[in-house]
């Protein structure tokens, strides 16, 4: 016999008849394991259970004004009586109107006539007498039992929702005369909650019974300490780019517009670089271009490749840089420098700034995740390789390529990704090859295979983020409930 | 990205093939217009800025003619000299210096040619135009007008006359400030001023104002064509009755306004238009005779990655509506609509496109690397983390009163934006703990304790970026002591040996914060938060913070 079976057993012996509820009491234990308990308890023959299901009526808090100030259809028959027998309709009341009238033309009380009421033989009857559905709600609230002739009024209280039955299970529980034998017999164990150093030291576990618990009971929920969603993401493109065998890069957040924009060939009078697309820095206002040598070819590429003249107080000015790709320009002029070696692969995640307005699918500051291959051999084929690798490791199987512009890059493309989910297409990042322009005044050679995608972009879409912002805005229940597992990135 | 409208079957009808929708979508998205919406009876395209000759519904459908090889290789467009000339005057030098011109004969201008006619004009203000700066077209009813023409400044006050949708005439002045299109674009003509006296072009008459002229295109009777980039003159308004175009391009770059005419007058040209030049200066406008260009098919071959001979270059490039001819070497006809063709590599790119990139065989570089990641911080990620803290990822723009002032600290240099968005976003953060207390006011209805910290970048004031780690503790429990063993178990485990020494700080309560020291360097702060502090950010339980330099 299970423990509770035995507790209930000795209750009953006590109570000789019971419901859970004062088993529940007597045993401590709840109302649920009692049942339980009594079921197993009626099948050894135990006990017998018997279920009185008991209607109970109900009533509304409508029922209960009514209660107080008659029903409206006493009130305007009342009322129409008062006035001598016959009403205009708008000297109703709301109620009087919207609920008396139809009640009070189905009681015969009252007729219509040319907008006004009248009251019938029935209805002057009715102001002497006791309205029956009146008296059936007195009945309900005192609680007294309802007749079988009022039924019917009891059905007319249901329909007004004034009245609700409600059913309630009673359950009683009695010991038969096998129970009261077995009861007799058995003894309850000690039981523990817990098992104690003394018990495990003295030995005394041996005498013990641990109690056995609800294994299956909810219980409360605990919240790991974790890295934020992005950041496991971040993890998860690091990891793809070691295993392509990419290095990472690392630049400041803080550029000279000559890092930005002038050394990836793009014009001074670019919109990109409008005030409306850059933020642009008041302290530090500007940042010191690099050596001469490199400065003077690329002017050289912009007078030649765009014919204006080109200002290189303009390639000072200081910005928040809109794109990672600054922080390749440096590592090609570092590798002209023999400050890094030919050929090689690179790769960089880095915060980017751009003065948009922000909305569920803009921020002003987000991340850029970008590759670039740095070969003389390598060629638009590779380029499509890496993109290819790249993005099935990201759980992107399916990819199509299509062409687009980049000002620092030729052959330029856009990568979109089918989503079943969707059944559509979508942008998931834009590559190319930097043109001779950027790389032959940096690097010395060419060419430089590079695409970049926004880190954001494929988190929503794994996700199913519809509102960006949700990711920067750190709400902490976001966080918890956030998941460590890897899987979401297989689609 | 420009975003265009065209007319289905019109687009179809110039391409010279009835096309499915699908067909249709697959083919822009193919040459480099990727489709936005599509139906039966219109298409929406995203044309990339450098593709000017997509702003039109001729140009594309051009490109896709070719593409689709119904009507490949060069197409010819031959421009007969008017005769007549436009004289550039000196005072427009320091102003708006080049305009070029052309004439566009015996074109048929119903209403199905001139609203798009305008549209493209607009756009092609708005992109390449650099909203009318750089480049902004003019286009006239030629036989309301007499040549020769004359470009030239005058003074505001100095010419009248009627402008578009006006009845009255104007001056100059009264234009640029009564009249819609002078209001939408007087900022150019100031911007011009101004760009002036930055780059103290020594020409320029600094900015005195009772000097200021005004560009104006007149006839050789002083009548008022157009007062660019504003508006043009009632007296040559384009009508459906019009027959000869005159069309005037001015701007501040060359280059900018022949690659818009020429661009305006290849599509007019498309639809039958017989094009006359004008004589400016020694040159002849439009000149729409194709760039001459090499192309070296082995640098070609190994940029693509491929071994296309000089035979199936040249049909590529007759797709991309070129003419090649040529083995090693291609001569390379490039037509004057394509502004985009800078170099050599933009040849190629066009025979990739031709090819179609989802034709090529990817195939990964040949090329052993060794991977690497930079420091991520993750020994104190994962200590923190053990510890039960949350990781958050905040933005890295504040403002003063958040980084400064409601942390009780006085205000000093920081990196600032010239030009931000809100004021909420005018500063890089000098250091984290404020953003993580905004992370808490935020999240006051949450289970508590809360524990966050965020390694991330700080900026000083020379514009140097930092990486830091900050740590905070929110509960009715929390303590000065247990934020201290956390710095020194994340120290511990960092293996950096410290010393915590006591240390006032505004943020915090006198006689509860400490300064960590290595190496008799401060590397960082731990404290309970100042209880004004807790106000100035609406908490209401104590906090702790911890706050140290990981570089």
């Amino acid at each position: 016999m299970h423990q509770y079976e035995k507790i209930v057993l000795k209750a009953l012996l006590e109570l000789g008849k019971a419901d859970a509820a004062q088993l529940s009491a007597k045993t401590r234990i709840s109302e649920d394991a009692v049942l339980r308990a009594c079921w197993w308890l009626e099948e050894k023959k135990a006990v017998e259970i018997n279920d009185n299901a008991k209607e109970e009526l109900a009533l509304s808090e409508e029922a209960k004004k009514m209660l107080k100030q008659k029903f409206p259809e006493q009130q305007l028959i009342e009322k129409t009586s008062k006035a001598g027998g016959m009403l205009a309709l708008n000297a109703l009341s709301g109620e009087e109107k919207s609920i008396g009238l139809a009640w009070a033309k189905k009681n015969e009380w009252i007729e219509f006539k040319q907008g006004s009421i009248t009251l019938t033989e029935k209805g002057r009857k009715a102001l002497k007498e006791e309205y029956a559905q009146l008296a059936v709600l007195e009945k309900i609230a005192e609680g007294k039992k309802i007749e079988e002739r009022e039924r019917e009024t009891l059905a007319q209280l249901e329909k007004r929702t004034l009245a609700t039955k409600k059913q309630s299970k009673n359950v009683t529980v009695k010991l038969t005369r096998e129970g009261e034998k077995l009861a007799k017999n058995t003894t309850v164990e000690e039981e523990a909650n817990v098992l104690t150093r003394e018990m495990l030291a003295e030995g005394k576990w041996r005498n013990v019974k641990l109690r056995e618990y609800d294994v299956e009971a909810p219980v409360e929920r605990a919240f790991p300490g974790k890295p934020h969603p992005i950041r496991l993401l971040m993890r998860k493109i690091k990891e793809i780019f070691i295993e392509m065998g990419f290095e990472e890069m690392q630049g400041s957040e803080v550029e000279s517009s000559f890092w930005n924009f002038d050394a990836l060939f793009q014009p001074q009078d670019h919109p990109a670089r409008e005030l409306a697309d850059t933020f642009y820095l008041k302290t530090p206002q500007k940042k010191e271009l690099p050596e001469k040598q490199l400065v003077e070819r690329v002017r050289q590429a912009h007078e030649k490749g765009w014919k204006y003249e080109w200002n290189p107080a303009e390639a000072q000015r200081a910005v928040l840089r809109t794109h990672t790709t600054a922080v390749s320009a440096r590592y090609l002029h570092e590798t002209r420098k023999g400050e890094r070696k030919d050929p090689a692969k690179y790769f960089s995640i880095g915060r980017v700034y751009r003065n948009e307005a922000t909305d569920y699918k803009h921020l002003a500051e987000f991340h850029q995740v970008e590759g670039i291959v740095v070969w003389e051999n390598a060629s638009f084929r590779n380029l499509l390789g890496c993109l290819k690798q790249f993005y099935s490791k990201l759980g992107f199987e399916k990819i199509r390529f299509r062409p687009s512009y980049f000002p620092y890059t030729e052959p330029s493309l856009e990568i979109d990704a089918f989503f079943e989910s969707k059944k559509a297409w979508l942008e998931l990042g834009g590559a190319g090859i930097l043109r001779p322009e950027v790389c032959i005044p940096l690097w010395g050679k060419y060419p430089v295979l590079a695409w970049g995608l926004s880190l954001e972009r494929p988190l929503m879409l794994a996700t199913n983020l519809t509102d960006i912002k949700t990711i920067y805005r750190n709400d902490l229940k976001w966080l918890r409930e956030s998941k460590m597992g890897d899987n979401r990135w297989q689609q | 990205m420009a975003t265009v409208t065209f007319d289905s079957k019109e687009l179809c009808e110039l391409i010279g093939k009835k096309l499915s929708t699908q067909q249709l979508e697959e083919t822009l998205t193919n040459i480099g217009a990727p489709v936005d919406a599509i139906s039966e009876k219109e298409v929406t395209a995203d044309v990339t800025p450098d593709r000017l000759d997509f702003l039109s519904v001729e140009g594309i459908a051009r490109a896709a003619s070719s593409f689709l090889s119904i009507k490949k290789g060069l197409r010819e467009y031959k421009v007969k000299e008017s005769g007549h000339a436009v004289k550039i005057e000196e005072s427009v030098a320091s102003i708006r210096p080049f305009i070029v011109a052309a004439f566009v004969k015996e074109i048929k201008l119903d209403e199905q040619l001139l609203l798009p006619l305008m549209h493209v004009q607009e756009k092609m203000h708005e992109t390449y135009g650099r909203k009318r700066r750089k480049a902004s077209i003019g286009i006239h009813d030629a036989d309301k007008a007499k040549p020769p023409f004359v470009y030239k400044a005058v003074a505001p006050e100095s010419v009248s006359f009627t402008p578009l949708d006006a009845s009255d005439e104007m001056n100059l002045r009264e234009i640029l400030e009564q009249h819609q299109k002078g209001i939408d674009y007087a900022f150019v003509l100031e911007k011009i001023e101004f760009d002036r006296k930055s780059v103290e072009c020594s020409t320029s008459r600094r900015g005195d104002s009772s000097m200021k002229k005004y560009p104006l295109v007149v006839d050789s009777e002083e009548n008022v064509l157009s007062f660019p980039p504003i508006i043009n003159g009632e007296l040559t308004r384009v009508t459906s009755e019009t027959k000869n175009l005159l069309i005037e391009v001015t701007g501040t770059s060359l280059p900018a306004v022949n690659d818009v005419l020429n661009a305006v007058c290849a599509a007019l040209a498309d639809r039958g238009g017989k094009i006359e030049s004008l004589r400016i200066g020694k040159q002849a406008t439009p000149n729409l005779s194709p760039k001459k260009m090499k192309l070296d098919l082995e640098f070609a071959n190994k940029v693509l990655g491929v071994e296309f001979t000089p035979r199936q270059a040249t049909e590529l490039l007759e797709r991309m509506g070129f003419e090649a001819k040529g083995q090693k070497e291609l001569d390379v006809l490039v037509p004057a609509y394509r502004a985009d063709v800078l170099h050599e590599i933009d040849v190629v790119e066009d025979i990739a496109i031709a090819f179609g990139y989802n034709n090529f065989e990817p195939i990964l570089p040949q090329l052993a690397t060794i991977g690497k990641i930079a420091e991520e911080y993750n020994a104190a990620r994962q200590t923190l983390t053990g510890l039960g803290f949350l990781e958050t990822v905040n933005n890295t723009l504040t403002n003063k009163q958040d980084n400064f002032t409601k942390m009780q600290v006085e205000v000093h240099a920081c990196t600032e934006i010239a030009n931000p968005i809100t004021e909420e976003y005018a500063i890089f953060r000098t250091w984290i703990t404020p953003s993580l207390l905004q992370v808490f006011s935020r999240n006051k209805h949450e289970q508590f304790p809360q524990k966050i910290f965020e390694i991330g970048t700080t900026a000083n004031e020379r514009g140097e970026t930092r990486k830091k780690l900050a740590v905070a503790f929110t509960d009715a429990q929390a303590t000065f002591s247990q934020i201290k063993t956390i710095a020194e178990t994340l120290l511990r485990e960092l293996e950096v040996e410290c010393e915590i020494k006591a240390f006032e700080h505004p943020a915090f309560i006198k006689g509860r914060s400490a300064s960590i020291k290595t190496k008799g360097k401060t590397i960082g702060v731990i404290g309970e938060i100042h209880p004004q502090v807790l106000e100035n950010f609406k908490l209401e339980q104590p906090t702790t913070t911890l706050e140290i330099e990981l570089e």
